[in-house]
């Protein structure tokens, strides 16, 4: 929103979160996609509410992605609760973040994300079985 | 508090008149260190407008390349306003109410942080 140039900008790297962050691709160590980012957590100064709030983590997963979606979005996550028994969206500490480009790479393996869940089965439970999978390469 | 707590809440200004919804948040990155990442990215104010198209596509902000054509119609619309975050009084249910009117936010547009 601001121009670098703009003397009443205040200092540091500005950033628009809907048009620069959210549903950027999530990168993790081994260059493997985990994800995207579907929402953000704040948190609010506990001293002084009119603080700007700090982003503490990123939200991702469908359970983060739900509510953005309206009503069949609350549809969605009841459902997932339901199957899941619980509705947390997996969460990445900001602190994990390595750098903010055309996607975001993070310091998290895939592996420690349970929005990993469902591809790893169908990875382990389909895909190894076909002919040839143990050829694909990574 | 979530994002999309803040995304497409409708704002309200002290004296009860709506200037729009919110289409973005303003992050900057001069928070307290943390991690790898270095200083923490705070939000320092909420982009607030009529109109979602031009805001969607990203083409009403200044940092935004795009052809000046584009932009020359995106700035036919009402611009949107940029609400310090310092002016919101109470975060409500799809409802964020600001503690100035739209005459100070007038005043303050374009000079986030403020």
């Amino acid at each position: 929103m601001t121009s670098p140039h703009d003397p009443h900008a205040p200092a540091g790297r500005t950033i628009d979160a809907a048009l620069q962050l959210l549903d950027r691709q999530l990168v993790d160590p081994d260059g493997r996609m985990v994800g995207k980012v579907d929402d953000l957590e704040l948190a609010l100064s506990d001293t002084d509410p009119s603080e700007p709030p700090v982003v503490t983590a990123i939200l991702t997963g469908p359970s983060a992605l739900a509510p953005r979606l309206g009503r069949p979005g609350r549809m969605i996550a009841s459902l997932l609760q339901a199957i899941r028994g619980h509705a947390e969206p997996d969460r990445i500490a900001f602190g994990a973040v390595v750098e903010i480009d055309d996607h975001i790479e993070v310091s998290v393996r895939g592996a420690d994300l349970s929005n990993q869940v469902a591809e790893r089965w169908v990875r382990d439970h389909v895909i190894s079985h076909i002919p040839g999978a143990g050829h694909a390469p990574g | 508090m979530r994002l999309a707590d803040l995304l497409g809440a409708r704002v309200v200004d002290a004296d009860g008149a709506e200037l729009g919804i919110v289409h973005d948040v303003g992050l900057v990155q001069d928070g307290p260190i943390v991690g790898t990442f270095g200083a923490a990215l705070r939000a320092h104010w909420l982009l607030v407008g009529a109109s979602a198209t031009w805001s969607r596509l990203g083409v009403d902000r200044r940092s935004t390349h795009a052809p000046g054509l584009v932009k020359a119609i995106a700035r036919i619309g009402a611009r949107p306003w940029q609400v310090p975050w310092s002016a919101i009084d109470t975060i409500g249910d799809a409802e964020i109410r600001l503690r100035v009117t739209g005459d100070d936010l007038s005043r303050l547009r374009g000079l986030p942080g403020d």
